[in-house]
């Protein structure tokens, strides 16, 4: 009798230990990104002020604040904040290799726009929030259609913009440098006209 | 009276010790039932998290990639790699990165030994291919040297390349590896059309070890 006892609690023990072993799988796997923090938008973000642009520049071993940046690349980051309105971003990417990328906070990468070979091209994005699109800006003088920006739905009102310039050798990091200093992140123009005239 | 307890002692002895039985059984059993869920659970979300699967991950020889990272729709096991890992991918819609952390005959790369990185094809786009330490940190080194690219790799005549991967300098193509320990060589392939798919990756072969 006793013997029979146990050996049904054993296999119930077993059993319950699977089912409690799976459940614990997919709470650990899920937990695993809330538990982690700060995580590297947290990390990026404390250094850096909203709405400006940083060039960062490439990673050093003893400053290096993402893990598994490219070496050989220069990046520019933004942390945009579009809570207070609409934020502009400017870049030139002049060939294959350079890329500009926006994060959520949850690291998810929404929207990458990659440079072409023998192309240049000339992103002039405008991040604002799905709800928000109603605001979006009117045409100002000497925009048109042509050169009107681009509307970029941001899935939560903060995130990071990421610049990333290919460095083909040591005679290019001057101009990889200098393309990444006339890229711009702010407030959209319109926005600050209106809180100006506020 | 005398005979009647002492005929009760053996019983109740008989009966203490069955207790004591099931309740050190049932114990064991909730013991049993913790270590199964406990280790079984979180083992098992750290293997999918760290190694993967054929759900999550694509292998070619030592190089496994996972394919959703960065991507707003990646399955939950990638999202907690990311996380985890505290890098900043670019979409797999783009990029398609691939990491190595053993050679080809499947061993712990390791700063120990030197490697020969061999490569053929990779012809399309733009690539990189970079070598970290196991937190993702480049490897300080005097030459300042970690990554080597489609534009600064230096090739055969026939469009193959060699990466040395040693801790003292080499002829041509040389990754210091310091004394990073365990190593991770990831390579970044952006728009490389059939490099994409896994064919031509390049071959890790251990050359010596101290």
């Amino acid at each position: 009798m006793s013997y029979g006892w146990r050996t049904g609690g054993l296999g119930t023990a077993l059993l319950c230990g699977v089912v409690g072993a799976g459940i614990v799988h997919i709470v650990a796997t899920f937990a695993t990104p809330g538990l982690l923090r700060p995580n590297t938008y947290d990390r990026i973000t404390e250094h850096l002020p909203a709405n400006t642009l940083v060039v960062l520049g490439q990673p050093e071993a003893d400053s290096q604040l993402i893990p598994y940046q490219e070496p050989d690349m220069q990046i520019a980051v933004c942390h945009y904040d579009v809570s207070g309105g609409p934020v502009s971003a400017r870049v030139v990417l002049p060939s294959s290799g350079w890329t500009l990328a926006l994060y959520s906070p949850a690291g998810d990468n929404f929207y990458v726009m990659p440079g072409r070979d023998q192309r240049v091209t000339m992103v002039n994005a405008l991040l604002m929030l799905h709800q928000n699109e109603d605001a979006a800006l009117p045409l100002s003088a000497g925009q048109t259609a042509r050169n009107a920006p681009t509307y970029i739905d941001v899935p939560e009102p903060t995130g990071l913009m990421v610049i990333r310039g290919p460095v083909k050798g040591e005679s290019y990091k001057d101009e990889v440098a200098n393309i990444l200093a006339r890229a711009s992140c702010g407030p959209a123009p319109n926005r600050l006209q209106s809180s100006s005239a506020g | 009276m005398t005979v009647a307890v002492a005929s009760e002692a053996p019983a109740r002895f008989a009966r203490l010790r069955a207790t004591l039985g099931a309740i050190l059984g049932f114990i064991g059993n909730i013991g049993l039932f913790a270590g199964i869920a406990l280790i079984g659970g979180i083992g098992s979300s750290w293997y999918m998290i760290e190694v993967g699967s054929p759900l999550t991950t694509v292998k070619s020889g030592p190089w496994v990639s996972w394919p959703a990272a960065g991507t707003p729709t990646a399955d939950p096991y990638t999202r907690a790699r990311v996380v985890r890992h505290g890098s900043l991918p670019i979409s797999g819609t783009v990029a398609r990165i691939w990491e190595a952390r053993t050679d080809n005959t499947g061993q712990r790369l390791h700063s120990s030994c030197d490697y020969l990185v061999t490569g053929r094809g990779l012809d399309d786009g733009w690539w990189t291919i970079a070598v970290y330490d196991d937190n993702g940190h480049v490897i300080p080194n005097p030459a300042d040297r970690h990554a080597f690219n489609s534009s600064t790799i230096m090739r055969s005549a026939d469009g193959s390349f060699v990466v040395s991967l040693a801790r003292d300098a080499r002829p041509g193509n040389w990754l210091p590896t310091g004394n990073a320990g365990r190593l991770t060589l990831v390579l970044t392939l952006l728009e490389a059309g059939d490099g994409l798919g896994g064919a031509g990756l390049p071959e890790i072969q251990k050359v010596a070890c101290r």
